[in-house]
């Protein structure tokens, strides 16, 4: 008997352990021999083994009625759905892959504001390129055009998507050279509205077409298909983005 | 088909050699034990199903990552039990059981006052059981009702051996509290039922008193 090392406070704050043989060995030898001279803490032993058996009812309740019938077959269907395999590449977890409506709204957005830009830039300057020319906007400011046709003026903004501008070197200086920009459009209108060109050139990569750049955007959005089989206007809208997610199978009737 | 028998890592092989109908195997060996480790967190047995579910699919597309060294019920409960955390904290609250579920598994082995003795012993337990938070709840169910050890359940739940010991002993000391307040709240019920039930009655006797 060893009462006082393990009181009646000591031992009590072990016996919730104990009930549950989940006490550290090296007390279980004190703590029953407390118990055995202690009819008080022995009776609080008592009511937490009768606790713990009231919870154990809980163990043994039966599987509700039908609540796994075709478990297996649903969670196979699923699998062969299409969830990659354990040999499969490393894959991005799957809500990850989902675009939120941000993402999207932001994609939306950045292509309206590419457009915009060129939009805007082409009217100040009043030229279009025919079908496919390309602008040489950079070997000065006396103007003319590169593939030796004469610019047009742009004729709506539909066709504005399938412009394909080359932009190159700029020199804002007033030196000897060429400009596409239309004949009415001196050069001192020019060098007075550089930030349009500054933002045609931050819009889109030197050298890479204008349906090329915004491909470029909605492919730097995770999860953003490349967009080969679609056409422009559902990429640039970003809509078809929530038939790509992963089909989610509901068991009948559930 | 595959031997029931076979050992859970040798299943796993043949899954990731390819084989879904070893997974198939995995799946059905496994499913009550996901279902009720859903089921002890989250308390609504649909929600559990789904979780279940989850939790083998997950178990899939991360099997190659399996450690061998691990029994597969320890992992299988560790994605489980994390998943039915996510479905409650994102539920917000644990739905109290549906007894009627139960009704025609207890029908087949008691006569009809034992099981509804039965039934209504394990609404009450629940019930209890409910009220505790979710952090005790799933320790005390996966030690008492699961009857898997404290470092089992700190290799599931991911925190220390002494944390889950602490818990347990909360747990425990915290299911008395609340059945105690359960059975005096249930006693005075029952006091002011045969209140009523006297005040009821009393004025019969009264006229006939009179």
């Amino acid at each position: 008997m060893n009462l006082r090392r393990y009181n009646c406070r000591t031992v009590r704050n072990m016996l919730p352990l104990h009930v549950g043989g989940d006490l550290d060995p090296r007390h279980v030898p004190e703590v029953d021999r407390h118990l055995h001279d202690c009819l008080v803490c022995f009776r609080e032993f008592r009511e937490l083994g009768t606790m713990r058996g009231r919870l154990g009812v809980l163990a043994e309740e039966p599987l509700p009625a039908g609540i796994l019938d075709g478990f297996v077959e649903e969670v196979m269907a699923r699998i062969d759905v299409g969830e990659p395999g354990p040999a499969a590449e490393a894959p991005t977890p799957g809500p990850r892959q989902r675009i939120s409506s941000f993402r999207q709204l932001s994609a939306a957005a950045a292509v309206m504001l590419v457009a915009l830009a060129g939009w805007r830039a082409l009217s100040d300057q009043g030229t279009l390129a025919p079908n496919d020319p390309t602008i040489d906007m950079g070997s000065g400011l006396s103007g003319s055009v590169s593939n030796g046709q004469a610019a047009r003026p742009l004729a709506s903004p539909q066709s504005l998507p399938l412009l394909r501008i080359v932009p190159q070197q700029r020199q804002r200086s007033s030196g000897p050279g060429t400009s596409s920009r239309a004949p009415d459009h001196g050069t001192d209108a020019l060098a007075t509205k550089p930030s349009v060109d500054d933002l045609l050139e931050i819009a889109w990569p030197k050298g890479v077409p204008v349906e090329t750049s915004v491909q470029v955007i909605l492919r730097s959005i995770p999860g953003q298909p490349g967009g080969g089989q679609q056409d422009q206007g559902s990429q640039a809208s970003g809509l078809q983005l929530d038939d790509q997610r992963e089909p989610r199978e509901r068991r009948p009737g559930g | 088909m595959l031997q029931p028998t076979r050992d859970d890592h040798e299943i796993i092989r043949a899954c990731l050699d390819g084989s879904t109908e070893a997974f198939a195997t995995l799946v059905k060996r496994h499913e009550d034990r996901a279902f009720w480790a859903a089921y002890r967190v989250v308390g609504d047995a649909d929600a559990s199903r789904d979780v279940a579910q989850e939790a083998f699919v997950r178990v899939w597309r991360a099997l190659e990552r399996f450690d061998f060294s691990m029994a597969f019920t320890t992992w299988l409960y560790r994605i489980t039990v994390n998943l039915a955390i996510d479905h409650l904290r994102r539920n917000k609250r644990h739905r109290g059981v549906d007894i009627d579920l139960f009704r025609d598994g207890i029908a087949d082995k008691s006569a009809p006052e034992e099981r509804e003795g039965a039934l209504e012993l394990a609404a009450q337990v629940r019930s209890v059981l409910d009220n505790l938070d979710e952090k005790y709840r799933t320790v005390l169910a996966l030690r008492d009702l699961e009857g898997l050890s404290s470092k089992q359940i700190s290799d599931i739940t991911g925190i220390t051996h002494a944390t889950v010991r602490w818990r347990l002993h909360v747990a425990r000391k915290q299911f008395r509290e609340a059945w105690k307040r359960f059975e005096t709240r249930r006693k005075t019920d029952l006091d002011m039922l045969r209140a009523e039930l006297a005040d009821a009655s009393s004025p019969d006797t009264a006229t006939l008193d009179s």
